[in-house]
């Protein structure tokens, strides 16, 4: 029980994959949009993560680790991700004719490529496999709520006169920061 | 990061610089993550160019990962091959560079217009050199910041731990990039309001060859249709009548 309380803790807050390892953020620019669309990717991103990294765990602890063909890791683990999001592609083009239009324009696909690929290289297989599933899902949780964060964020800054230069980029960072330093303070609690 | 003129190219070259931030510390890391960031993406930039008039941009890109995963696999094999001081700093970390180098590729993947190779071309000389100044910047100015020193060599003043944390390497680059973002935006205002004044200059000098070119053809249309030797005639008429 406490193990996965240290997971969630340590997922959600501690080593959030927005606000700690900043993988995640590239993810973080595209969803400005409504809050159903935020809603929608975020439920994609977790699709993503969860499909890719749950069948990368089996193949590396079963194949990979078995023929002692670890240096490939990191080619099954692209391969993966890119078929996921391509499933991820065309469900989004079948259930949301709209959604699907804002996510190529705002070159989603490639900004939650490069994400999930930077939480999944930070995530250790070589673990107990529902340690690693956990550890997954809170992942996907962290970035959730920072994903709402961020967007309830945006809909302030958006009516304010804020300078030209720090626009979109260096605003969602400094913001990110600030959470990230509230975060900081649940470390103390483990 | 997105607007009616396109991506923001320094806003690209900071968002590739995300990924290694939290794997890099000192300079010399911060040094071989960049290259090999760099080099991957311009060796699997090139070779996708090839794809250009075949795949969607989509796949192009998942193309281009697994060229650059297989690049960044033989980095790491070779390292661990032949292990340097570099390796051991930053060895383990390489794989981080894929990221970077998939997020580079954004303006050239998934630009909207059909390119020729020179234009991929075009475009690395344009987003790489901008990834490796913002990298190489933010690097030394964290090391000096957060360890007190500058390539490993102590300055011999008290570091601030703050930057050492990735929250504080998050507001470091908030400010650089939005120091260099002013810049950009201040120079691309001035080549805006420059290409103004030249058009405006432009269109004044060709109304004055209209101009000159209507009145000419005004006057060689009198002589064609001996208009001239007509209004003479007239005007020699009517000076007889006044006389009379």
């Amino acid at each position: 029980m406490s193990n996965i309380v240290f997971i969630l803790l340590s997922g959600i807050f501690v080593a959030n994959v927005c606000t700690t390892s900043g993988v995640a953020i590239p993810s973080l620019l595209a969803y400005k949009r409504s809050f159903a669309y935020t809603a929608l990717m975020c439920a994609l991103f977790a699709f993503i993560l969860l499909a890719s990294g749950v069948s990368y765990f089996f193949i590396y602890n079963y194949i990979l680790l078995k023929f002692d063909v670890q240096f490939l890791s990191l080619m099954v683990l692209t391969v993966l991700i890119g078929i996921f999001s391509f499933i991820g592609y065309y469900a989004l083009m079948g259930i949301n004719k709209q959604a699907f239009y804002v996510y190529e324009k705002s070159y989603t696909f490639l900004l939650m490529f490069v994400s999930v690929l930077g939480v999944l290289l930070t995530v250790v297989a070589d673990q107990e496999v529902i340690n690693y599933i956990l550890t997954l899902v809170f992942s996907s949780v962290g970035f959730l709520i920072v994903n709402f964060l961020v967007y309830g964020a945006y809909y302030k800054i958006n009516s304010l006169q804020e300078p030209r230069f720090m626009r979109g980029l260096p605003l969602l960072l400094i913001m990110l920061a600030l959470l990230g330093i509230v975060f900081s303070a649940i470390n103390y609690l483990l | 990061m997105v607007n009616k003129n396109g991506i923001n190219p320094v806003f690209v070259a900071t968002l590739a610089v995300l990924p290694l931030i939290n794997v890099a510390f000192t300079l010399q890391e911060v040094v071989l993550l960049g290259l090999v960031s760099a080099f991957t993406y311009i060796i699997a930039i090139s070779l996708i160019s090839i794809l250009e008039k075949v795949a969607n941009r989509n796949l192009r890109f998942f193309v281009f990962m697994i060229i650059a995963c297989a690049i960044v696999t033989v980095f790491n094999y070779v390292y661990a091959i032949f292990p340097n001081v570099l390796y051991v700093e930053a060895g383990s970390k390489i794989n981080y560079c894929l990221i970077s180098a998939g997020i580079l590729s954004i303006e050239t993947l998934y630009s909207n217009r059909k390119m020729a190779l020179t234009g991929y071309f075009y475009k690395m000389l344009m987003g790489v050199p901008a990834f490796l100044g913002i990298y190489f910047l933010f690097g030394s100015i964290r090391e000096i910041l957060g360890l007190g020193s500058v390539w490993g060599v102590e300055l011999g003043f008290q570091s601030i731990e703050f930057f050492k944390t990735s929250y504080g390497a998050f507001i470091l680059l908030a400010l650089i990039c939005s120091f260099i973002n002013s810049f950009y935006l201040h120079s691309r205002a001035k080549k805006h309001q420059y290409n103004m004044l030249v058009e405006k200059y432009k269109m004044k000098l060709s109304m004055e060859r209209n101009i000159e070119r209507t009145k000419a053809v005004d006057a060689s249309q009198r002589k064609n249709f001996g208009a001239d030797e007509l209004i003479e005639k007239n005007n020699g008429e009517n000076g007889g009548n006044e006389n009379e």
